[in-house]
């Protein structure tokens, strides 16, 4: 793990940068950026499994 | 929303802890349960009398004031969710029946307490259902859910008496019955003696003797709560609808999917099944983003609560490999005891670390300041659901260097700046 986190701190800024800028990753943090999306979320799941069922 | 429209007109229960000051699951209830309504949802709330009490109890020990309670469920009303009269009346009866525990144990002694309980125990259940049944006939509130057609939500599952009561409701108003799984209330025995045999001998180093007394006590713990877990998912399971989990963790490790398989109980994952404040939010605005990039130092961070469970341990190990380098390790959190404070201290002089700068327990604007700085979150966590410290240090530009644990593994694994192993 200390090699891990070594080699972050070593990381080029261009590198690091790109990482914390990821499409992917932007994604999946305005996902987890509000409640709202949550408690949608559990009532849409709970809205399938009712249907399901 | 056709699907949001249909359960607007049927409503939820919600039966749940929402003391954000008592930790991440009841944080999580409050946030969730403030969005219900604005999502078109009637919600109305009861919280257990049984946990009411447990409230009075921390409360009385961590010296909260009893403002805070009524404020956050009058911030919960104020945002359209019903709360059921019973959760205020019984909020006042705790007081006297708390008061009345607390004269006995004065008088009595802590063992006549014990003997009390052990000798209570298996009236405990009968208990919660009379006190439930006495909600439901009563409370206008409640009653008034049901004419709608509600369905009952246990949010946490690390609480036996919320799934008693959810049950009972169930299957009195003929409801659905949703449990959320958020919690690992027992996990594996092996792993869990390793870890405890680990934690004493070479980190407390402990007497070998006590240490086997100890783990002894621990195992029949672990044992009764395990069984005593299973008994109660396996006395819901007539009127359970479905499971909801916050992580495929609390499911696999818990064995409850291969559960719900066999009890043909439908299971599903909330994706997402948790948020940060809403502050996070600017972070991901491009021109911020950038902002917090460019002004990185060069340091590496860990906060979380200061456990064995969290790793804390491992740090002074990963400082002085740091060390060596030129590169400080920031530390922030409260340690769980003296003796964790000690040992790590310990651990850092036999090491001889010098490079962690240790700020103690900081509030979120101060520990944002320090994370957004920060480059990256060394996390040797051992056990987790769904880890929030992750989410906000990616929030706030930081990599993350964690184990290859089922949490951190379902629920980052494909990002890149996640570094698991």
């Amino acid at each position: 793990m200390a090699e891990e986190a070594l080699k972050v701190l070593k990381m080029d800024q261009n590198r690091f940068v790109e990482e914390h800028t990821d499409p992917k990753l932007i994604k999946f943090l305005e996902l987890h950026s509000s409640w709202k999306n949550v408690a949608e979320a559990e009532i849409k799941k709970m809205y399938e499994i009712i249907r399901e069922g | 929303m056709k699907i949001m429209s249909d359960l607007s007109r049927a409503g939820l229960l919600v039966i749940g802890n929402p003391f954000k000051f008592m930790g991440g699951a009841p944080r999580r209830i409050y946030n969730c349960l403030k969005m219900y309504p604005r999502i078109g949802i009637e919600t109305t709330l009861y919280i257990p009398y049984s946990h009411l009490l447990l409230i009075k109890t921390m409360q009385y020990l961590f010296g909260i004031d009893e403002k805070n309670l009524y404020e956050t469920l009058w911030a919960i009303e104020k945002e359209g969710v019903n709360i059921s009269e019973q959760t205020y009346v019984q909020l006042e009866k705790t007081e006297k029946d708390f008061l009345k525990y607390v004269n006995i144990l004065k008088s009595h002694g802590p063992l006549w307490i014990f003997n009390d309980f052990v000798r209570l125990f298996p009236l405990i259940n009968k208990k919660v259902i009379e006190q439930t049944k006495q909600a439901t006939e009563k409370d206008e509130v409640i009653k008034n859910t049901f004419s709608k057609k509600a369905m009952i939500y246990i949010m946490d599952n690390n609480f036996p008496d919320w799934i008693v009561t959810g049950s009972f409701i169930s299957k009195t108003f003929q409801r659905p019955l949703f449990l959320l799984l958020q919690s690992i209330p027992f996990g594996s025995l092996r792993k869990f003696v390793i870890s405890e045999w680990m934690r004493d001998r070479y980190f407390y180093e402990e007497e070998l003797f006590r240490i086997l007394v100890k783990i002894y006590l621990q195992i029949i713990k672990q044992t009764y709560l395990k069984y005593k877990f299973l008994y109660t998912y396996h006395s819901i399971s007539d009127s359970l609808t479905g499971l909801l989990s916050v992580s495929e963790v609390p499911l696999k490790l818990l064995k409850l999917d291969v559960w719900a398989y066999k009890k043909k109980k439908p299971a599903g994952i909330i994706v997402p099944g948790n948020a940060v404040d809403i502050n996070f939010r600017e972070c991901l605005n491009p021109s911020k983003r950038d902002e917090i990039l460019v002004k990185k130092e060069d340091y590496a961070i860990f906060y979380a609560r200061l456990e064995v469970e969290k790793g804390i341990f491992e740090v002074p190990f990963i400082a002085n490999h740091l060390q060596q380098y030129g590169y400080k390790v920031v530390l922030v959190g409260r340690f769980s005891s003296m003796k964790t404070k000690r040992t790590f201290e310990r651990l850092c002089g036999r090491l001889n670390v010098k490079n962690i700068e240790y700020f103690g327990y900081l509030s979120d604007e101060d520990l944002w300041k320090i994370l957004s700085r920060s480059k990256v979150l060394i996390y040797p966590s051992h056990s987790d659901v769904f880890s929030l410290v992750v989410l906000e240090s990616l929030f706030l530009g930081n990599s993350v260097v964690a184990y290859n644990i089922p949490a951190i593994n379902s629920v980052y694994g494909s990002l890149k700046p996640v570094k698991n192993y």
